[in-house]
């Protein structure tokens, strides 16, 4: 039996039977969205390992404890757990997060250039990592918003009840995060332009 | 020749997550091909929300481990009681 071809709920259900063979497919299946998705909102990379630990071990108790009931859902459950830790976290440390980049730095550099940065990869690379900083820099109504319905998967009408607002609201944040990750695209590749081809 | 209707950016977010009615998805297809400023909208919506899925992350592998390894030392009958 291919293991990758196995349904979440089948996996889930063969893991709370004692498989950790497919705990391991259910980890590697959703990591990358489920970090992604902690990490946007923490901004930190160390502290969304941290919770991405933290929000399996969550995952693990129930489903070897017998407790989970939400069959063939498993991504929006776990993904709602991870949602969940992440806020807390906030809550009890009462503060705003500072930005981190990958390499342990705080700031948003201003733009540099090195020779390497000229090949085509990692143009896409950089442009790939100041999108990551870009949505880490919008404001948090609608990172929030952007985060639930890109990574989390959640609809419209879910975010809305979540985030204890009306459909409308949460559309509207949804739009001004993707406008505001465009425009701020578009000045990023103007600038990126301009230092290969100054004028 | 009828009009056609005009559409948000919401309607047209809405329309990219496949959040829409197939009575909409067919205005709004329609939309797309009669009305540019629709279609143009349409585009650098998408474009932004495509490049959004290229931004994932991959945790540590140490991570990974040691969640698999907490896993096996679950001992199931403990975690049960």
């Amino acid at each position: 039996m291919d293991i990758k071809r196995i349904s979440d709920s089948k996996l889930v259900s063969l893991y709370g039977n004692g498989n950790e063979e497919a705990f391991e497919e259910l980890v590697n299946r959703h990591k990358s969205r489920i970090y992604t998705s902690v990490y946007l909102i923490v901004k930190d990379t160390y502290l969304a390992e941290d919770l991405l630990q933290e929000t399996f071990i969550k995952a693990i108790r129930t489903i070897r404890g017998n407790r989970y009931r939400e069959e063939g859902k498993f991504l929006p459950w776990i993904m709602r757990i991870a949602h969940n830790l992440a806020v807390d976290h906030f809550r009890k440390e009462k503060r705003y997060p500072t930005v981190i980049l990958e390499d342990g730095s705080k700031v948003f550099n201003t733009l540099e250039f090195s020779e390497d940065s000229v090949e085509s990869l990692q143009i896409v690379k950089d442009t790939h990592e100041r999108l990551k900083e870009f949505v880490k820099e919008l404001p948090d109504a609608q990172r929030e918003v952007l985060v639930m319905r890109q990574y989390m998967e959640m609809s419209f009408h879910e975010i809305a009840e979540t985030t204890d607002v009306s459909i409308n609201t949460a559309l509207g944040r949804m739009r001004y995060a993707l406008i505001n990750l465009r425009k701020k695209m578009d000045k990023y590749k103007n600038a990126y332009d301009q230092n290969i081809y100054p004028r | 020749m009828p009009m056609t209707k005009t559409f948000t950016q919401d309607e047209l977010i809405r329309y990219i997550y496949h959040e829409t009615s197939d009575q909409e998805n067919k205005e709004i297809e329609n939309a797309l091909i009669c009305d540019d400023v629709i279609l143009e909208m349409y585009k650098k919506l998408k474009n932004t929300i495509k490049q959004l899925d290229k931004i994932e992350k991959s945790p540590s592998d140490q991570i990974i481990d040691k969640i698999l390894d907490y896993s096996k030392s679950v001992n199931l009958n403990s975690v049960r009681r």
